[in-house]
């Protein structure tokens, strides 16, 4: 459903995991549907219309704008979450449907200012910066849900019961032989699913 | 094919490390509405979370991002 449909814009590399199991798991304590490319694995689906689709689905969206700053020399700025802004962006503005005219946007970055320095043309947006912290980013997502008029447990509630979460998948997984980099490893599809038994 | 979270026992009690958001580290029992006890680092907090392995507790000490940096079961 387009109004409990939230889509997920950052970065997929392994230091953003952290942050993206728990940016779920806080989404799906609003009573809210996490939407994002990794949702499905099928190499010969055009990856732009996978995200066109996603967008077009989904009244929220959270974007984090974590890595449009190289960390070393040689390394390219990652470019596809602020272009994936922009699909969204425009979905809002330019599509025919008043239902697109009620999305929401959240704006998320890790270095204080990055995304002014990067992007100027998002001056104007507020961006909430979590500084690469699990728990900074629950707390900002939690409180954005709230100013959208969504019922949200507390920060407490919810960063308890995700660390409970955890612990209940890793007791089930360590059942199955898995080992604890196997667990830390699961592809996010598989840890969705988890999600939707638990919560 | 999935199995379901449900058939994760939860006949051990379990305590819990957990970093609180610009507080240190809580002690918590699962389930219980409030932490034990807050300490100002996670080695102190440990240190009192394993008394309750005699008590028949596991010890669940997790990182700061939430996932699982040991487990320690109850004696």
């Amino acid at each position: 459903m387009f109004d409990k449909n939230v889509f997920i814009n950052c970065p997929f590399d392994e230091g953003y995991t952290p942050l993206l199991k728990a940016l779920l798991f806080t989404i799906k304590k609003g009573g809210l549907s996490p939407r994002l490319a990794l949702e499905r694995w099928d190499s010969g689906e055009v990856r732009l219309n996978k995200i066109r689709e996603l967008i077009e689905l989904s009244q929220y969206s959270i974007h984090d704008l974590s890595r449009l700053k190289a960390k070393q020399a040689d390394e390219y700025s990652r470019m596809n979450m602020p272009f994936e802004l922009g699909l969204d962006y425009g979905c809002r503005i330019y599509h025919e449907e008043d239902r697109y005219k009620q999305k929401k946007f959240l704006l998320l970055e890790e270095e204080q200012y990055s995304t002014q320095k990067a992007l100027s043309d998002l001056s104007f947006a507020d961006c909430k910066c979590h500084k690469g912290k699990v728990e900074n980013l629950v707390y900002a997502v939690r409180s954005w849900f709230v100013e959208c008029n969504i019922t949200m447990p507390s920060v407490t509630v919810i960063w308890d019961d995700y660390n409970f979460f955890c612990s209940d998948l890793y007791e089930q997984k360590a059942k199955e032989r898995f080992s604890q980099q196997d667990i830390d490893r699961l592809p996010i599809s598989e840890v969705l699913k988890y999600m939707d038994s638990y919560c | 094919m999935v199995k379901d979270m449900d058939t994760v026992s939860k006949e051990k009690k379990r305590m819990h490390v957990i970093k609180r958001r610009n507080a240190g580290w809580a002690v918590i029992t699962e389930g219980a509405a409030r932490a034990s006890k807050i300490y100002a680092t996670q080695p102190e907090a440990v240190t009192n979370a394993l008394k309750y392995r005699n008590k028949g507790s596991d010890v669940v000490i997790h990182r700061e991002d939430g996932s699982i940096e040991r487990w320690e079961k109850a004696i």
